[in-house]
């Protein structure tokens, strides 16, 4: 018998070869000085590993991982309250400044209309409506008013995009 | 106290008692430190991606299926996390060698003798964490977590005959490592 490949060292040490081949290394073994050599060569290799012992790991990484659990939590919980802010942000946003665009454009929608009366009673009421509001608030103020809800809605975009990048990280 | 299964306390755990996830915690510590130690090379290393695996496997137990064990799955992040740490530690030193043209290679992770000079255990260990990354996690999930070739190809994701190829090679390598460090008298 030719000598033992690495491989069927391997499968002897591990109990692997078929009961025939088995015999057959064993046999070759008592003949053959070489093999029984690098036999036990990995032979001590394979009870060497066996009696390894674990690394330990230092004190206290029980306290420092659930610390590091509860503050993750903490903070998933915060973003998750500020990113409803920045949706209502962004809803109160988008809902004002449909209200300025119906308002600057109420009284002119209907300029011309196929049911001409429905047309004439719309047009009436948003002129209604619009100089009531110029009476009460006065145009200036509902502008700045106006501006500051523009500005509110471009930050909340803004925040939107970050918060985007971040989950994406 | 009645000793819990890891899938007992996984359900408590999800049933709201968050703090005996550190039962769990106990139970694999110095398992999957050992592995990430010597896959890794370093024990800072080794320890904080441990302890950011804990918080990983935390957050996916809900996602966790009970058809496997939950040490098959565990080892599988701690053993994707080290391998994930190496690449990025790689790319890192290979930037370096780009920007500082040094002239000794920082790539070779080797222990100086004089550290040999400890108990067989640690020598063990030392001559272990000196095989390749592979060779050194297939020994330690055989030999130390006493896992079957079979889990051990699903934590490295890859055949069951290739985890017994890489088992007869790292037996090699390691008796090479013996026998270039001269430790066979200390050892074998
Ligand atoms: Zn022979």
């Amino acid at each position: 018998m030719k000598h033992l490949s690495i491989s069927e060292f391997n499968r002897f040490i591990d109990n692997e070869l078929p009961p025939q081949e088995k015999e057959a290394a064993e046999k070759h073994f008592t003949e053959c000085n070489l093999c029984s050599t690098e036999l036990q060569n990995l032979q001590s290799i394979h009870s060497l590993l066996m009696e390894q012992q674990e690394e330990k790991v230092p004190e206290g990484i029980e306290t420092s991982v659930m610390k590091k659990i509860a503050r993750k939590i903490k903070n998933d919980k915060s973003q998750k309250t500020f990113f409803g802010f920045i949706i209502s942000l962004f809803s109160v946003g988008i809902l004002f400044i449909l209200g300025f665009a119906a308002y600057e454009v109420s009284g002119k929608v209907f300029p011309i209309s196929v049911n001409d009366k429905i047309a004439q009673q719309i047009n009436l009421t948003s002129e209604q409506i619009k100089s009531f509001i110029h009476l009460s608030i006065g145009e200036k103020t509902l502008q700045s008013f106006e501006a500051a809800m523009l500005l509110f809605f471009a930050l909340s975009i803004y925040f939107i995009i970050e918060k985007y990048k971040t989950i994406r990280h | 106290m009645k000793h819990l299964s890891d899938i007992e306390i996984i359900d408590s755990v999800l049933q709201g008692n968050a703090n005996d996830y550190s039962l769990l915690i106990s139970r694999y510590k110095h398992k999957a430190f050992s592995l990430l130690k010597r896959m890794l090379k370093n024990e800072m290393d080794a320890e904080e991606v441990l302890q950011d695996c804990f918080v990983k496997s935390f957050f996916a137990l809900k996602s966790f299926k009970r058809k496997a064990k939950f040490s098959t799955w565990f080892y599988r992040i701690v053993y994707n996390s080290a391998v994930t740490k190496l690449s990025g530690k790689k790319r890192k030193i290979e930037q370096e060698m780009l920007s500082i043209d040094d002239e000794d290679n920082p790539l070779s992770l080797s222990i100086p003798e004089k550290e040999f000079s400890r108990e067989r255990s640690e020598t063990l260990s030392l001559a272990i964490q000196e095989l390749p990354e592979n060779y050194a996690a297939v020994i330690t999930l055989f030999y130390l977590e006493s896992l079957s070739c079979e889990e051990i190809s699903k934590i490295i994701n890859t055949s069951v005959n290739n985890v017994k190829v890489l088992l007869h090679r790292s037996r090699s390598a390691l008796k090479e490592v013996i026998s270039q460090k001269h430790l066979e008298k200390e050892l074998l």
